[in-house]
């Protein structure tokens, strides 16, 4: 190879490791916590759940199909978990400081702090994630994800689906209350 | 001639700060309660067209939204802290060149409005909030509210909101 090429190829090497920066995401974050002790974990079947209605307009069941999933982990806070708590806190906060996460807003009052992020851009939300700590409860994020979620049309649709509770499994979420 | 670019920018740089920095301290200080909205979010809000909002208040403030870039609240019901937000809202109001627009007093509730005027008479571009309830006998600070408010906003529909929250805090 003649020197150029070398420099190009190198230039391209240091371009893609740079690139890849290996930045944990949410995704990545809410698999491990199913796996992790002291966590609680669910995960909802969208689908399953938000039945269109038979005379549900083509937009409402392309609204509906938007919205993919939604999950949540938590982590309860114990007498003796503290050090445990404020780094599953302190990593979530790293995870958020990624560029992607848009900030929608935060509300602290009576030591629950809660801030809510989202992906994608306004009129096409991917998704929408909620993270919340108080040191008397816990700490737990929670995300909906979609594809091109469009608030409007989902306030529309929650007008015109049947919700069949049935398909939560409950059971995972009896542990939290 | 890089020496004078660098300085004029290092002189520039703090008034491009927001005047929301201000306030940012108190977010993490104990006693406070706070609410953030963001520009996106007012966005996405705004998108809501048919959405009904049951109490008047709400609907006060669906009206304002559509143009903010940011709301921001800040809350205490202790003493000292009351008195470092009064402290910061003057320094704020200074530095701001920010211009008193009102000033309510209904019984031991004291609120100041100051905007930042704008080339239109009718429209702010920041709007700051600053309401404290004080004892009586010995007027001093016992709670105080910051809401700090920046976008295109109609001042019109700022005093009516005032009404509404000084009746609310009334009903306490």
């Amino acid at each position: 190879m003649n020197k150029r090429s070398t420099i190009i190829s190198l230039l391209l090497l240091v371009f893609l490791g740079t690139a890849c920066k290996h930045e944990k995401s949410l995704q990545a974050y809410l698999v491990e916590s199913s796996e992790k002790e002291g966590y609680m974990y669910g995960d909802l079947p969208v689908g399953l759940i938000l039945n269109p209605k038979e005379d549900a307009s083509e937009e409402v069941k392309a609204t509906a199909k938007s919205i993919q999933k939604i999950n949540a982990a938590f982590f309860k806070k114990t007498k003796n978990n503290e050090v445990a708590y404020q780094a599953e806190i302190a990593t979530l906060k790293t995870i958020f400081t990624q560029k992607k996460y848009k900030t929608l807003g935060s509300v602290k009052t009576k030591g629950m702090h809660m801030k809510f992020y989202y992906t994608g851009d306004a009129a096409q939300i991917d998704e929408v994630i909620t993270f919340g700590h108080s040191d008397k409860i816990g700490v737990g994020v929670a995300r909906i994800l979609g594809k091109n979620m469009n608030p409007a049309s989902i306030m529309e649709m929650f007008g015109n689906i049947d919700i069949n509770m049935n398909a939560i499994d409950l059971n995972q979420f009896k542990t939290i209350f | 001639m890089k020496k004078i670019i660098l300085f004029i920018t290092v002189t520039l740089l703090p008034l491009l700060s927001s005047a929301q920095s201000f306030f940012d301290q108190l977010e993490d200080m104990n006693n406070v309660d706070m609410v953030v909205i963001t520009k996106d979010a007012f966005e996405i809000l705004s998108k809501f067209e048919n959405v009904q909002i049951e109490n008047n208040q709400g609907m006060q403030i669906f009206n304002i939204i559509r143009d903010l870039n940011e709301f921001k609240m800040f809350s205490t019901d202790d003493a000292t802290v009351a008195n470092t937000m009064d402290v910061m809202s003057k320094k704020a109001i200074k530095k701001q060149n920010l211009t008193e627009l009102m000033r309510v007093k209904d019984d031991d509730s004291r609120i100041k409005i100051y905007v930042k005027a704008t080339k239109n008479k009718d429209f702010v571009s920041e709007v700051l909030m600053f309401i404290r309830d004080i004892d009586k006998n010995s007027m001093k600070n016992k709670e105080a509210v910051i809401v700090s408010l920046t976008g295109n906003i109609d001042i019109n529909k700022i005093s009516e909101l005032t009404d509404t929250l000084v009746k609310e805090s009334n009903k306490k």
